[in-house]
């Protein structure tokens, strides 16, 4: 009986040290793992003809969302576990024109921040890493 | 000592016994030193082909078609000087002229190319020429035995640059400055490149290369461009700014070659951080043992609280080490699986890929060929030095253990006399 007793604070000591170094390296494989973009806020918007914005943004800041819709992400912040944390929401957006060198949304964005050049494909409210140019 | 506690050794035998523990403990020392020696070789070697792969390959994004890019080489040539990119035209392959025959190069294909020749035409060598803007030298890493890169001066006419075997083989008393034929067009050589150590020269085709000024025709297509990597921006996106600049879509295939320069070094700390992982154990070890000590200690008092602040104070000092260590893990995020790290079908078919790209029959001086065969090396030579650090590490502990405890032995020796 002793012996078990002792077994079992010896196991959960040892056990609670991996947990605690488990943590840690969690932490950074999840920071890790975090899906990296770069950030270009969308300049003033123009104004049509009939009333409606216009803004000019890079081709790398549209998206196409799941139904096969254009969309822009918008890089916004919250309160996540280990503190403040960016994440992208899909915002869908109709495609004025578009060249190799710049699209025109008709939506009014100015002065948002979008996500461009991710690592990897970008989901809706999904938690990213910007990366400072 | 011995196995029962009623036998007592005599005197004889246990300094025959103390003798042979020492030798064992010296043993252990030299046996670590050994192991710590070959992982410190290791790990030297390991940072020289990380080094290597910096100085060889280009900080670069190469955009890459072998039936050549949607820019003409003359559209490049405004960019080439003091501009982020530098472009090389598609390669020409000549079947080289049998020896001292007159007529020169007989023409291949519809690209053109060669065959290098001196002057007199005594030599000539089967060779892949390239012509690139001015700039292309420099962005290639390209490192001069002989000379330099031939520059925009458009008043020297035609000049090349050729690699040091070639040079050697066709200019035996030097190269710069030699009269060089190919496919009929006469070149001055302007410099003579290394052609780089072992791995260079497994990531490099077996054909030379010779870059030359150019282009003969300004129409010609540019078979890929190097483009010059800006911290902080991705490959896609500064292809994308070159297409801005060019006015033009870059088709093709893209090659980050910086990116793979940054895992050479990403690699590098990986390693350290595996081997400093054998600290991190051992003070948990030793924490697990002093708090243990203490719990199950039935003195009350000072010597209870001591273990119990040791192991606490070790505990501490193995997570704040720890989480020093876990700084030195900073793979690229374009190289880890998406939401598992513990993916290891994604590892595998990198790898894979890795070897595929390894072979390739490609080009012929393949940038991310070379970058591949530099991984291999550094990744071959952490792999066997972080073992061997760990060996090395409990090898000079067991031989530190044994020899303290032999000290201890000789302390109380003489009290029993």
């Amino acid at each position: 009986m002793k012996n078990a007793r002792q077994l079992a604070v010896r196991m959960a000591a040892a056990l609670f040290m991996i947990l605690v170094l488990c943590t840690a390296a969690a932490h950074r494989i999840e920071i890790l793992l975090l899906t990296e973009v770069r950030a270009v806020t969308v300049p003033p918007a123009e104004k049509t003809e009939d009333g409606g914005a216009l803004v000019k943004v890079p081709p790398a800041s549209v998206f196409t969302s799941r139904d096969g819709e254009p969309c822009v992400m918008l890089l916004r912040r919250r309160e996540g576990p280990w503190g403040m944390e960016q994440y992208v929401e899909e915002t869908p957006v109709n495609v004025r024109s578009e060249d190799y060198d710049a699209c025109f949304l008709e939506v009014n964005l100015e002065g948002q921040t979008l996500a461009v050049y991710p690592s990897r494909s970008l989901s809706d409210d999904e938690t990213v890493r910007c990366v400072e140019e | 000592m011995s196995g029962d506690p009623n036998h007592s050794l005599s005197g004889d035998e246990t300094v025959r016994r103390v003798k042979g523990m020492k030798k064992k403990s010296i043993l252990f020392l030299i046996r670590g030193g050994i192991c710590l020696s070959f992982s410190a070789l290791f790990f030297y070697a390991a940072a020289l082909a990380n080094g290597g792969l910096k100085e060889r390959t280009p900080a670069a994004i190469e955009a890459y078609d072998v039936r050549g890019l949607d820019v003409s080489m003359a559209q490049a040539e405004p960019f080439g000087e003091g501009e982020s990119f530098a472009a090389a035209g598609v390669g020409e392959l000549a079947q080289a002229e049998p020896f001292g025959e007159g007529g020169a190069f007989a023409a291949a294909g519809a690209g053109e190319l060669a065959q290098a020749a001196d002057e007199a035409e005594d030599r000539s060598v089967l060779a892949y020429c390239q012509v690139t803007t001015p700039n292309y030298g420099a962005r290639a890493n390209l490192r001069f035995r002989e000379g330099e890169y031939f520059s925009a001066d458009a008043s020297a006419g035609l000049e090349a640059v050729m690699p040091e075997s070639l040079a050697k083989e066709l200019f035996p008393e030097g190269g710069e400055g030699g009269r060089l034929k190919i496919n009929g067009r006469e070149y001055t050589v302007r410099g003579v490149y290394e052609d780089g150590g072992v791995l260079t020269q497994l990531g490099s085709g077996k054909i030379p290369v010779i870059y030359c000024s150019g282009p003969a025709d300004p129409k010609a297509p540019a078979e890929h461009l190097l483009i010059g990597a800006e911290a902080g921006k991705t490959a896609q996106q500064q292809k994308q700014e070159t297409a801005v600049a060019l006015r033009t879509p870059l088709e093709g295939e893209t090659h980050d070659l910086e990116s793979l320069r940054k895992l050479g070094e990403s690699l590098l700390l990986l390693g350290f951080f595996s081997a400093g992982l054998w600290f991190v154990l051992r003070l948990c070890v030793f924490s697990h043992r002093k708090l243990i000590f203490a719990y199950e200690c039935k003195e009350p008092g000072a010597r209870r609280g001591f273990d119990a602040f040791w192991g606490l104070g070790a505990f501490l000092a193995a997570v704040i080490v720890f989480l020093a260590l876990l700084q030195l893990v900073r793979l690229p995020a374009v190289y880890l699986p998406e939401n598992n790290i513990f993916d290891f079908s994604y590892y595998g078919r990198e790898i894979l890929s890795g070897i595929q790209r390894m072979n390739a029959d490609g080009r012929i001086r393949d940038f991310s060929r070379i970058c591949a065969v530099y991984l291999c090396a550094e990744t071959g030579c952490l792999i066997l030095a972080v073992p061997l650090f760990w060996a090395g590490c409990r090898r000079l502990l067991d031989g530190a253990v044994l020899l303290k405890f032999l000290r201890d032995i000789q302390d109380l020796v003489p009290h029993k006399r």
